[in-house]
């Protein structure tokens, strides 16, 4: 960090003063952290009262904040960093997905036509989990392989498939989703699609040899029940590349 | 009687800010001269003599630190000294014990890019041809606006550190440029 004007300072902590509000949340930060994701949730489940709106991506007053909070450079910056070591970004990455598991919390609620309130805000912090997800999994059996004596031993392997398998299962959940479609809008159901297309096409190709028949099969079975257009194309585009991967397997 | 108070109650007033505000610029109590670029590794955090009254951490983080650096220049007849020093009492670190290689090294990046301006300055001086002491200035106000420049956009692309890779890329940068302006090390330069 630099200075050189003392006249620098004395606005800014004139700015420190006169914008307390502003300040509640660290959105002029380039980068959030851990930290600052545990105190802006906890900000977010704790002080806002019951009968209050939430920070919301319509509000142009929290649409910063939104933005900040589901931005996946905040954690990429740490979990892309080659010169920073596996242990520790894999440390990392622990620490984002607990905060994750946070957020994906606050957003959950459902009005009495059992529609969801912040459909937008909920499916984008689960995108935020996916790409996550994607990363921490990978690092996690990284580290791993990186302590092992014999990264190739068959009690390693195991370990690491038993990761591969909670990751895809958790991602899975997401699918989940689509039989609640009613409880989204048509601009809900898009956002959905979106997802599916950036994170599972991400997901099968990051794995081509993982058995993702399971996926295939509920893939299959949402396929013939959702009745949204956006979401059938992305599960159809889905079901072709695992379908694809499979076959190439098999050559 | 009450005039008079008045008067010494505003005298004091005055001295206390003066004080106050000239402390916070430069650390008068714990004062240290002007480190010259070429001792560069001597320096640590014990260096860091500067006080900080209001800024208590940086985006939440309260171990961080800054760095007061300039170019300094003056004429000696036919000859022109262009040097970047580190002011120790200008410069503030939350602990001075602090045992942080990464802060202390991102820190010394800023010394070596305002270096790498006094050699860029130096370097344009003495391609032109038979300066004014108003051409040198203008050159030398020039760079100095370049290199604020330069030094923002270090901070703001490592994130003070934060981003590894980055921080990196740009002490590989900066040595290289460094190494490059390598003839314009010494600080005297003579002009033709």
């Amino acid at each position: 960090m630099r200075k050189n004007i003392l006249i620098t300072l004395t606005i800014a902590a004139g700015l420190f003063i006169g914008c307390k509000e502003e300040q509640k949340y660290p959105t002029d930060k380039k980068y959030w952290d851990t930290k600052d994701y545990s105190e802006v949730i906890s900000e977010i489940k704790y002080n806002t009262k019951q009968d209050e709106k939430l920070p919301t991506f319509d509000n142009p007053e929290t649409k910063l904040l939104l933005e900040k909070l589901t931005d996946e450079e905040n954690f990429n910056v740490v979990l892309n960093d080659d010169q920073l070591g596996i242990k520790h970004r894999s440390e990392v990455a622990q620490s984002f997905f607990d905060e994750w598991r946070r957020m994906s919390e606050i957003y959950t609620m459902t009005d009495r036509t059992d529609k969801y309130v912040y459909e937008k805000e909920l499916i984008e912090i689960w995108n935020f989990g996916l790409e996550l997800q994607l990363k921490y999994f990978q690092l996690g059996n990284e580290a791993i392989t990186e302590r092992a004596d014999d990264p190739n031993s068959d009690q390693i392997k195991a370990l690491t498939d038993s990761n591969i398998n909670t990751m895809v299962s958790n991602m899975t959940h997401f699918l989940d989703e689509i039989n609640k479609e009613n409880s989204f809008t048509t601009e809900g159901h898009l956002l959905i699609a979106k997802a599916i297309d950036k994170n599972f096409t991400h997901l099968v190709s990051t794995y081509p040899d993982y058995n993702f028949s399971a996926l295939l099969t509920k893939t299959k079975l949402l396929l013939n029940k959702t009745q949204s257009d956006p979401i059938r194309e992305s599960l159809k585009k889905l079901e072709a590349q695992i379908e694809s991967t499979v076959a190439n397997n098999q050559l | 009687m009450r005039k008079k108070i008045f008067i010494y109650s505003s005298a004091a007033l005055f001295i206390v800010l003066a004080v106050f505000f000239t402390l916070r610029k430069v650390n008068f109590l714990d004062y240290q001269a002007p480190v010259p670029y070429e001792r560069i590794n001597e320096i640590t955090f014990e260096n860091f003599r500067g006080l900080e009254f209001f800024q208590k951490s940086l985006y939440g983080n309260e171990a961080f630190a800054y760095i007061f650096t300039s170019i300094d220049y003056e004429y000696n007849n036919d000859s022109l000294k262009i040097e970047a020093f580190f002011h120790p009492s200008r410069s503030y670190v939350y602990n001075k014990k602090a045992y942080s290689k990464d802060l202390l090294k991102h820190e010394m990046y800023h010394f070596k890019i305002t270096e790498l301006h006094a050699r860029m300055a130096k370097k344009e001086i003495l391609e032109m041809q038979q300066p004014t002491k108003e051409d040198i200035e203008t050159s030398v106000e020039k760079i100095k606006e370049e290199e604020e420049l330069f030094q923002r956009k270090y901070d703001d692309e490592t994130f003070h550190s934060y981003v590894l890779g980055k921080q990196k890329k740009y002490e590989i940068l900066i040595d290289s440029l460094l190494l490059l302006h390598k003839a314009y090390t010494k600080p005297n330069i003579y002009i033709k």
